[in-house]
């Protein structure tokens, strides 16, 4: 911090950014792996229930919908909103 | 007889109290000089006893006296104009109040601001300070350059995390108190290579805070060994695990920085890590799917696509089991579970992804609920639009010749919400000793940290619709719109907590709900109110140090009686003498005429209410028993548990 150039808080807000950025890649992977226990792994109502709980994978790692930019109705395709079977 | 400077400083140090660092530092007695210095020293161990009361009685000698003005002229003279102010704002401050009287140190005024100090003297964060000390922590970031910039790289990184607010600096200070050594090393390794945090460490550090750790983790180095050693560790419990409970757990600590145990715990808390709590209490299933409909139905979400899937995760992995044949299955699968996660470690979810999502939670339904509450400037909005079922007029009041206008907003028919709350004693007790209205209200130091409201829209039950009127005290204030909602139920809640803590308690917390759920249900517990609870300073609040203060006074009928109106004229006149213009700061009464509201039009409108909670509660998980996956025992769904309980 003695370097006028380099400014610690920038940098922390910088690490940051990235770090949202990296979520999606690192969530989607979860959802990989997860997805690939329950097919290998489970089965019966269990598999059934797990695998419709979990979220789908988007091909898009940058993605993302956020209060300002929500995607109208019409371009969602129904295979992407999950119905959590809750019961 | 007044004792020497060595007898007086001797005897300072064995009281308790934030004050006597006034006393300590050679440099201020230079400063205020030594004679000055020394009586002063005199008067505060004569008054010692008396700082640490309570009584009303004694505040106000304390501030009528020359000891108050006193101190405020050294406080002034030794830290600078800031703190004069900060302490005007706040006459029933005693001595006895502050945990550090070094607060007001310019250090801490310049790098953090006048918000920060009040807060740490509306909180008393040396409750949750452990391996360092609060005081140690105050004295260090002001005395060492170094040690302040590694406190704002920790406030930085604490903050990436959960918003900055009164709560969460107990998560600042206990993670300073913890990780300072850490905190500091990465200062200095950056002054050598600005490089030092890589985004793999920068990562570590933020599960290390969000997770904490018995692991030593006192610079980067041991950062670099933490993920191995932390692994290890797991890996040593997963092979001895042999309970879906146990392996549940491990799996949603150490990649979520959640726990999970057998049962789930009974109250809820904010600082709760309990995996099947937050499910149940934050209603995630619930959120997931109103999300969800807000996407469907176009509208904006609160949750990005990544946000949403944590908690999909999350919830997905809490609730597995259940519908196995058997414990073992389940208990292998976990396994494999943790084994794959284990395998992917370095590019699947980590503990500070999740933790960031479930703190946005209680914002989604603060933003749900404030949507149903009209503040003062909403129904101002609906007078100059000429909107039926609302009228305004003022009210002459006079006092001590003087004319007053005091505002009154009467509600005949117009849709309205309030979070309704009564003044009680528990404010501060000095309601109890005559305090008058405003005073009790804008000049309370020792009442507990938190406001109770309950939740009254015109779809209410008209039961609800009731509000006290002065009873010993007790008028129902209306308070702000707030995100900070921090617990709430359709009932009473019974939360408690004290004076100076940021943490509380509330034994039948139901957890959150969206605001048709609450009107709803309200009266159907046997209470005609539901509660909700928020902190009662907010640093969004910048006058009257950081407190939320009441909108306005409401009141059933079609008139306002003299006395009611005269309290209410006490939050005008304490504005003045403090130099602000009433009309900046109107401070209405309310007067809701349920005859308006008690009719067909308003019972349809309950209704519609009821059926629209309806519709939450099919989006409810379906809180399940713990019972189905937390413990080894596997019970088929169609088994009557109510009949034979043995057979648990």
């Amino acid at each position: 911090m003695d370097n006028k150039e380099f400014n610690v808080e920038d940098y922390l807000k910088f690490l940051e950014e990235q770090s949202v950025q990296d979520r999606i890649k690192r969530v989607n992977n979860t959802v990989k792996v997860l997805q690939d226990v329950a097919n290998n792994k489970m089965s019966g109502q269990e598999k059934e229930k797990f695998l419709s709980n979990l979220p789908t994978v988007s091909d898009d790692a940058n993605g993302v919908a956020t209060k300002e930019n929500a995607t109208p109705v019409e371009e969602i395709e129904e295979e992407n909103v999950m119905d959590i079977d809750l019961q | 007889m007044e004792k020497s400077k060595e007898e007086v400083v001797s005897k300072i140090r064995s009281l308790q109290g934030g004050w006597k660092f006034l006393f300590m530092d050679e440099s201020i007695w230079k400063k205020i000089g030594e004679e000055r210095l020394l009586k002063f020293a005199n008067d505060c161990v004569d008054m010692s006893y008396y700082v640490r009361a309570r009584t009303h009685q004694l505040d106000e000698f304390i501030k009528e006296s020359d000891f108050q003005k006193e101190f405020l002229s050294i406080m002034g003279d030794v830290y600078g104009e800031h703190a004069v102010e900060i302490l005007k704002d706040r006459p029933n401050l005693t001595l006895g109040n502050i945990p550090d009287v070094r607060v007001f140190h310019p250090t801490i005024y310049e790098n953090f601001g006048p918000k920060f100090i009040n807060a740490l003297l509306n909180y008393n964060y040396s409750r949750v300070t452990d391996v360092v000390s609060y005081v140690a922590i105050i004295d260090s970031i002001i005395k060492d350059e170094k040690e302040l910039q590694a406190f704002k790289f920790c406030k930085q990184i604490v903050e990436s995390n959960a918003p900055e607010n009164v709560y969460n600096y107990t998560k600042l200070f206990r993670t300073y108190s913890r990780y300072s050594d850490l905190m500091k090393d990465c200062c200095d390794q950056l002054r050598k290579d600005e490089h030092a945090i890589t985004q793999e460490r920068y990562e570590t550090i933020k599960d290390i805070i969000v997770k904490g750790t018995d692991l030593r983790v006192l610079s980067l180095q041991e950062v670099d060994s933490y993920s191995d050693v932390s692994r290890e560790k797991y890996n040593a419990q997963i092979e001895t695990a042999t309970r879906v409970s146990e392996v549940k757990r491990i799996i949603l600590d150490r990649f979520f920085g959640l726990n999970f145990t057998e049962y789930s715990e009974g109250n809820f808390y904010r600082n709760t890590k309990n995996a099947q709590k937050l499910i149940e209490a934050y209603g995630v299933g619930k959120i997931i799917k109103y999300e969800e409909k807000l996407a469907k139905e176009g509208k904006p979400v609160h949750l990005d696509e990544g946000e949403l899937k944590i908690l999909k995760i999350m919830y997905a992995v809490t609730m597995y089991g259940g519908l196995s044949p058997s414990a073992s299955e389940s208990v292998s699968v976990l396994k494999e579970i943790y084994t794959a996660l284990d395998t992917n470690k370095d590019q699947v979810i980590r503990p500070a992804d999740v933790n960031s999502i479930l703190a946005k939670i209680p914002t989604i339904y603060a933003e749900e609920i404030n949507s149903r509450v009209t503040s003062v400037a909403d129904l101002e909005r609906k007078l100059e639009a000429g909107e039926k079922g609302i009228s305004k007029e003022y009210k002459t009041v006079v006092k001590d010749g003087v004319e007053y206008k005091v505002p009154v907003i009467r509600l005949t028919g117009t849709e309205f919400g309030f979070y309704a709350s009564t003044l009680n004693e528990n404010l501060s007790g000095y309601a109890s000793n005559g305090a008058d209205f405003a005073h009790t209200w804008f000049e309370y130091e020792n009442g507990v940290s938190h406001v109770s409201a309950s939740l009254v829209t015109h779809e209410s039950r008209e039961s609800a619709l009731e509000f006290k009127e002065k009873n010993s005290n007790r008028f129902t204030v209306v308070m702000p719109k707030t995100d900070d909602i921090i617990a709430m139920g359709s009932d009473d809640i019974f939360s408690s907590s004290d004076s100076r803590t940021a943490e509380i308690y509330a034994t039948e917390n139901e957890g959150f709900k969206f605001a048709d759920e609450v009107i709803a249900d309200t009266g159907n517990g046997g209470y005609d109110y539901n509660e909700f609870v928020f902190d009662r300073y907010s640093l969004q609040e910048e006058r009257f140090a950081n407190k939320v203060l009441p909108e306005g006074v409401i009141r059933n009928g079609n008139y306002v009686p003299q006395q009611m109106l005269e309290e209410a004229l006490s939050f005008q006149r304490y504005l003045i003498e403090n130099g602000l213009k009433p009309e900046d700061y109107e401070f209405p009464i309310f007067l809701v005429d349920t005859e308006y509201y008690n009719n067909n039009e308003f019972e349809q409108q309950y209704q519609e209410s009821v059926a629209r909670a309806e519709e939450f509660k099919e989006l409810k998980v379906n809180d399940f028993d713990v019972l189905d996956y937390a413990m080894d025992v596997i019970i088929p769904p169609e088994y009557n548990l109510s009949d034979d309980g043995a057979n648990l």
